[in-house]
């Protein structure tokens, strides 16, 4: 179903301080969300308009078609994994677990079938009568996930799922949600700080600033074609390149000069009139050195100085100066680039193609 | 319509508040401000012959303050509440100290022996010390054994009884909150200043106690200022020269019936205590917040 | 830094010994048969047993009990009720209400005894048992309020939050969260309150009037007028007996919780 869960115009103010800036998404059934941004982006004030412990200012919130707005937390069919897990520290692991069906009246024999079949689904059967002190993190991820999910909830919603777990169990983690996920089709709305863990868990993304949503999209889409500077810097590595438009063309083309660079033809990503500031983005992967000068059919070249060289294993990062900015350049040492020709200090010819390069509006905004 | 929201929510917030505040607000108005206002409306009002208020208005009980007798005996309760709450900083910085270092499974027990006397019932730990102290008690005899003192004499009823028995039984106060600051201190600190060459009892001076100087202004309030108010201890142990300002109120309201020059006397009494209590904690308040910012 | 150990650990071991002192020679006295305790005569139980035949003492006993038995209950909900008060709210109110709860922790007793004496007689209550029994709620309610209050600073208020999106109603989130978790401070404040109220002796002193004497007047006026010391010593033992167990009980009780 398209229109699952939806924000209608959502606005949560506090005095002149919008948190949520007339917000409008709309999440489809069954599919994974994120909502990412900085820490103030106001994402863990939407999840918790979305569950129900904070109320809009103005604006609806839409589960199903029902208005669930005014809806209390323990009324609406959503629940929440806490970022800090909030499991019950006098109660056992199974008991958290029922916790819901307990209070929502549920005989004896359905809980205790309902709580079993959780437990298998986390795999936790054997630790069912520890108390949270005596569990890991990872553990206790898994029980508060179990804990929400028995309840049948419409949505479930987790607060920074990944941000408490060091980078190994994280790496598990985003494996096991995917499988849950998959097992149990329910909608999850997860909020993160974090692009990479936003990138590997979403269906889509919504990319949030200062209270309002910067771009809407799937992982790739959002990397490959950011609507705004604040989210080419936000998701991955780029660099920004300041310009200007010469001119207007047809088909939505304009002739873009970038300092340092000789004029090139591109499709902005959005309408700029003739003489604007622009800023250009170009991914460092898409950004090529070579000690002869390519040729110069259909693609952007310029002399510059190799400055540093940052031998990563995988891959190499260069520093190049052309006038006066530092561009980053990276290469994978795949097959056809096993050894490094290019050396710190050398004079070399950097080059990329006017396609990978976007030009964004000029902010000084920028993550 | 989201205004209204608000408003509702903002309006059974308010009386959530109300109801969770007025029994114990209620209670401790009727029971305490009250009573305490009582005593300050009386200080204002002349004796009555018989031993009870009269009808007048003056400002004559309030001199007492000014009698000879009352500040020597003002002076003794300041000096004797100082000299006490030293001895107990003296005491209690180093057992703090000791305390915080030892691995934890000592601390424990330690903390649990300092805390026991602590909530023995006073009044007995009052009166072993008189058993102690009296004229056929034990410390009596091992006195006049090495000679400290003559054969008629008793360390029953004077000042340097009533400084010990307060020392012992506000000592524990002294602890517990040099104790709470030496175990958050970050002794880390001290192997930093030895390596920049400090001594052992440099760096303890300079470093630790500064550190752990909220804990000190803790213990400092928990032990003046009762100690200030005292009357049980120079009552027990304490002779005529002892007295304390407790005792001279106990004395005017009881014996001599002068309730207005006793209320006077505690007015008085329970303003300087709450002034010297506010500035301590006060400078105990910016001993920390200065040490957090640090 | 070994000779700030030894100068330390000392210190500590003979202040612990000044501690005890006192009690253990107490104590010991208790089974001496000496009447002054000067010097030791021999072991007897012949001052317990006097105890237990002393009807003033005994009478004294009931009462003391009785009123603590009526005041910890009254005083552990008050102080209870301020807590959740001053740690969810921070209005005006709660200024004024932390004052009311503070001062009674810092006024020194003959102040608040003598205040209670003149509004009992003023107001016409009288003195006597109940009005021993309003004293005793008053000062331990800051007590419980201030213990009760550290507990709900430690606590983990996004555990409401989980049981309310979990389906609980107010109540629920209350029986089965709430309550559970901060019923170990509930109930080590109400031990303070009770303990308090049993070893009141200054302000009862003041609000007891003739004939209704509790347990520490009664010793009071045992020592003042030098009678029946030894019985004193006996008392004093099983009180100190008394305290070391709910001394014992409190800890386990307040024993702060460790994050996992």
């Amino acid at each position: 179903m398209e229109h699952f869960l939806e924000f209608d115009d959502v606005t949560r103010s506090f005095g002149a301080v919008h948190a949520v800036d007339h917000v409008s998404i709309s999440i489809r059934q069954g599919e994974v969300f994120g909502l990412l941004g900085p820490s103030g982006c106001g994402k863990t004030t939407l999840l918790r308009l979305a569950a129900g412990f904070d109320q809009p200012t103005s604006g609806r919130i839409l589960l199903n078609g029902r208005d669930i707005t005014a809806l209390p937390p323990n009324k609406r069919p959503v629940n929440t994994v806490f970022q800090n897990y909030a499991l019950f520290p006098h109660l056992s692991v199974w008991e958290n677990i029922a916790f819901g069906l307990r209070v929502a009246g549920r005989s004896k024999a359905e809980i205790k079938t309902e709580v079993s079949r959780m437990l298998g689904l986390i795999q936790l059967e054997a630790h069912a009568d520890k108390k949270p002190a005596q569990i890991s993190g990872g553990q206790k991820q898994r029980v508060a996930i179990a804990r929400a999910l028995i309840n049948k909830p419409e949505v479930l919603l987790l607060d920074e799922p990944l941000a408490a777990l060091d980078l190994k169990l994280r790496q598990r983690m985003l494996l096991e949600l995917n499988k849950i996920h998959e097992e149990v089709g329910t909608t999850f709305v997860f909020v993160t700080h974090d692009q990479g863990e936003a990138m590997s868990l979403s269906n889509r993304i919504a990319v949030m600033n200062h209270g309002r949503v910067e771009q809407l999209g799937t992982p790739h889409e959002i990397y490959t074609a950011p609507s705004t500077s604040f989210v080419a810097s936000f998701i991955g590595d780029t660099n920004f390149i300041p310009g200007k438009i010469a001119a207007a063309g047809p088909n939505d083309r304009a002739t873009v000069e970038a300092s340092g660079f000789p004029a090139f033809d591109a499709v902005p990503q959005k309408q700029f009139p003739a003489g604007a500031a622009v800023l250009i983005s170009v991914r460092p992967e898409k950004i090529s050195l070579s000690a002869e000068r390519p040729p110069d059919v259909g693609l952007v070249v310029s002399r510059c100085q190799v400055e540093d060289v940052i031998y990563l294993g995988s891959e190499s990062r260069y520093a190049a100066r052309v006038g006066d900015h530092r561009i980053w350049a990276a290469r994978l040492h795949d097959r056809d680039h096993s050894s490094d020709s290019i050396r710190k200090g050398q004079d070399a010819w950097l080059h990329f193609s006017p396609d990978d390069a976007l030009v964004l509006e000029a902010v000084t905004d920028k993550a | 319509m989201e205004v209204n929201r608000d408003s509702k929510a903002r309006r059974s917030l308010v009386s959530a508040e109300w109801w969770l505040t007025l029994p114990s607000f209620g209670w401790l108005l009727v029971f305490f401000v009250i009573p305490s206002l009582i005593i300050l409306v009386i200080s204002f009002r002349t004796p009555d012959v018989t031993g009870g208020v009269g009808d007048g208005w003056t400002l004559a009980n309030w001199s007492a303050w000014l009698h000879p007798d009352v500040r020597m005996l003002s002076l003794r309760t300041v000096w004797v509440s100082a000299v006490a709450t030293v001895i107990c900083l003296a005491l209690a910085v180093p057992m703090a100290w000791f305390m915080a270092r030892w691995s934890p499974a000592w601390r424990g027990t330690l903390l649990l022996l300092v805390i026991i006397p602590f909530w023995t019932n006073f009044l007995i730990r009052i009166f072993a010390w008189k058993v102690l102290l009296n004229h056929d008690g034990l410390l009596t005899r091992i006195a006049r054994m090495i000679g400290i003192i003559g054969d008629g004499d008793s360390l029953l009823y004077n000042p340097g009884a009533v400084l010990l028995v307060l020392v012992y039984t506000h000592l524990p106060f002294a602890i517990l909150p040099l104790y709470a600051a030496a175990e958050k201190f970050d002794f880390s600190l001290l192997d930093a200043a030895r390596d920049l060459g400090a001594s052992a009892s440099r760096a303890f001076f300079s470093v630790f106690v500064p550190g752990i100087g909220a804990g000190i202004g803790a213990a400092a309030l928990m032990v003046f200022v009762p100690a200030l108010g005292c009357y049980l201890i120079p009552d027990i142990v304490g002779g005529h020269e002892s007295d304390m300002l407790g005792n001279r109120i106990a004395q005017r309201a009881f014996s001599d019936r002068n309730l207005p020059e006793a209320s006077a006397l505690a007015s008085g009494l329970a303003l300087a205590v709450i002034l010297i209590a506010a500035v301590l904690w006060r400078l105990q308040r910016t001993a920390a917040t200065s040490k957090s910012a640090a | 830094m070994n000779q700030r150990r030894t100068f330390s650990g000392t210190v500590t071991v003979l202040v612990l010994l000044f501690f005890y002192a006192p009690l253990i020679v107490l104590v010991a006295n208790s089974f001496n048969a000496s009447r002054f305790g000067g010097t030791w005569e021999g072991v007897t139980l012949h001052w317990y047993s006097d105890l237990a035949r002393n009807r003033e003492v005994m009478e004294a006993f009931e009462r003391t009990l009785t009123i603590a038995l009526w005041s910890t209950p009254v005083a552990t909900l008050l102080g209870t009720l301020a807590a959740f008060a001053l740690h969810r709210f921070h209005s005006r109110l709660q200024s004024v209400h932390l004052v009311f709860v503070q001062l009674p922790l810092v006024l020194p007793e003959v102040l608040m005894g003598f205040s209670l004496l003149l509004f009992f007689v003023a107001t016409g209550w009288g003195l006597g048992m109940t009005a021993i029994w309003a004293s005793h709620v008053t000062f331990c309610v800051s007590f419980v309020a201030m213990i009760v209050l550290a507990r709900l600073q430690d606590f983990d208020f996004t555990l409401l939050d989980a049981a309310r999106d979990l389906g609980a109603t107010g109540w629920q989130t209350a029986w089965r969260v709430l309550l559970p978790l901060l019923w170990p401070g509930i109930l080590a404040g109400a031990l303070l309150a009770f303990t308090l109220s049993i070893d009141d002796f200054v302000i009862t002193f003041f609000v007891s009037g003739p004939g209704t004497t509790t347990l520490p007047v009664q010793i009071y006026s045992m020592m003042k007028t030098s009678r029946s010391l030894p019985v004193i010593n006996a008392l004093s033992a099983l009180l100190l007996l008394v305290t070391i167990i709910l001394v014992a009980i409190s800890q386990r009780l307040t024993r702060p919780s460790r994050p996992s």
